[in-house]
């Protein structure tokens, strides 16, 4: 009896021993040498290439600011450069070198300069405004706590404000006084207002004097009398070079002095240039010279027409120029 | 006086057993609730890991992958041109066939207002490939994303699309909170 049961126990212990063997096996072989059908594969790497001739700049330099965030920044008519980071601004000189450094207690995530030199900030929900040695001068709550401030264009009698969560354009004197709020949806005239999916909503005044806004859900760009008034739009939705894809781009602009607009993207991320109609011009900086999750890249444009950008991935203001052929 | 020290022994003995016997009880009463506790984990994918590599809507055990798409409606931007449901290269953003993502057509496209859409996952139709999750993260908010549904998973002791998950994504959670949302409802969890 003994002995017909170790010889059961036996065969069992076998017989165990090869279900897993085979049970082991199977999986391997339908598992892990399975590749997912190429049918069915999905690869957005395809839009990122563009044809080197499109590439009408090159990178010529950068700057390493010292700081662990990148936000902001701006450029002056002496080409300094303005950088905020870290709740603090940091000032550049043209060479590279940084001249200054002013403590601001809060996150800046725009930063730009007045026809008279002044330097504006918008923190969080507060317009701030320095001089042009970091002496704070005044500051105000755009209009409401709930402001979340991501971009300021100050002309020499008006400051424009963007609050990406009200959807609003907000136009103040320079001591602060609210004159009016622009680009509001407007059910009688159907205008749907701006389109703001994620935290992206930037703002400039152009040469000639008159504010552009981007409107990222809708790809398009607003010309607006200082007035409020809707003047002028083009809009460019398009995965293409020839426009704008994703929710909400381009989430950042800058403005040459012919009036062509500077773009950055995200998805996919990459930086070029459309004349004042809104017809593609040139790439200033293609998807692959980015990092992977590369976003939020602000613009600046200097007195010889290099574009500086932010790159908050790599930490870097990197300068391209114009390809000299 | 040997013969104390013999039942002072023993007595020593019989305690010292008792307590050897306590201890065994209560650990092995320790070891068996928390072997229990151990084994009420549940698969799960992390949608901070995941790489969208397809392989949730190829591995799954089931024919049906257990793995669907799940939406964080507050993150959503309810975009008219939807990065997750739309071709890259569609030139129209309507609802053509041949203008969606999806390949099973698995996400319903609804009007709010202009410009505002509601996009909505119909899961007997989602296989899990995570196409839209991929389109979504890269050209929107990422407010789509996928989920292993504990309504259908098996829960296998070895999960299939764990062993060949590139990212590492997969990972045993508490069975009372089996899901990793994202969101709102993400950070109430």
């Amino acid at each position: 009896m003994g002995k017909i049961l170790t010889y059961v126990g036996i065969a069992l212990a076998v017989a165990a021993v090869l279900a897993g063997i085979i049970f082991s096996s199977n999986r391997t072989s339908s598992a892990v040498n399975k590749p997912p059908e190429a049918a069915i594969l999905y690869n957005i790497d395809d839009y990122k290439k563009v044809d080197p001739a499109l590439i009408g700049y090159t990178e010529v330099r950068q700057i390493k600011p010292a700081f662990r965030e990148l936000y902001g920044m701006a450029c002056d008519a002496d080409d300094k450069i303005y950088v905020t980071g870290d709740e603090q601004l940091a000032i550049f000189d043209p060479a590279g070198d940084e001249i200054s450094r002013i403590d601001l207690g809060h996150e800046a995530k725009c930063v730009t300069l007045s026809p008279d030199q002044l330097i504006y900030l918008g923190l969080n929900h507060t317009v701030a405004v320095l001089d042009r040695n970091g002496k704070a001068l005044r500051s105000w709550v755009a209009e409401s706590e709930s402001a979340v401030i991501t971009s300021v264009a100050a002309g020499e009698r008006d400051v424009f404000v963007a609050d990406a969560m009200n959807k609003v354009v907000l136009q103040y004197d320079p001591a602060g006084n609210l004159l009016r709020r622009i680009g509001e949806k407007d059910p009688e005239s159907e205008r749907p207002g701006f389109i703001i999916p994620s935290f992206y909503f930037d703002l400039a005044i152009d040469p000639d004097g008159f504010l552009w806004v981007v409107n990222p859900g809708l790809h398009t760009f607003e010309n607006y009398t200082f007035e409020g008034k809707l003047r002028a739009s083009w809009r460019k939705t398009a995965f293409d070079l020839e426009g704008f894809g994703g929710c909400c781009n381009p989430t950042h602009m800058a403005i040459l002095p012919d009036g062509s607009f500077v773009t950055s993207e995200k998805g996919l991320v990459r930086v070029k240039i459309h004349d004042p109609t809104g017809q593609f011009r040139t790439v200033v900086a293609a998807p692959n010279q980015f990092a992977e999750g590369t976003v939020g890249l602000d613009l600046a444009v200097d007195s010889r027409g290099q574009i500086l950008v932010l790159d908050p991935k790599t930490g870097m203001i990197r300068i391209f120029a114009k390809r000299s052929s | 006086m040997n013969n104390e020290k013999e039942k002072l022994g023993r007595r020593e003995f019989i305690k010292d057993a008792l307590r050897t016997m306590t201890a065994a009880v209560i650990g092995g009463m320790g070891g068996f609730i928390g072997g229990r506790a151990a084994k009420n984990t549940v698969w799960q994918l992390d949608p901070n890991k995941c790489v969208q590599c397809e392989r949730c809507s190829t591995h799954c055990v089931l024919t049906e992958s257990a793995v669907k798409c799940v939406h964080a409606y507050d993150v959503c931007g309810y975009c008219q041109l939807c990065g997750g449901y739309h071709r890259p290269g569609a030139k129209i953003q309507d609802t053509a066939a041949e203008n969606q993502l999806c390949p099973t057509g698995a996400i319903q496209r609804t009007y709010v207002e202009n410009p505002y859409y509601e996009y909505t996952i119909t899961e007997a139709l989602c296989n899990g490939c995570g196409k839209c999750v991929k389109g979504c993260g890269a050209f929107g908010n990422g407010s789509l994303y996928l989920q292993v549904r504990h309504d259908r998973c098996l829960n296998c002791n070895e999960c299939a699309i764990a062993t060949v998950c590139p990212s590492g994504a997969y990972q045993r959670v508490p069975s009372d909170r089996p899901y990793i949302l994202k969101g709102q409802q993400g950070q109430g969890s």
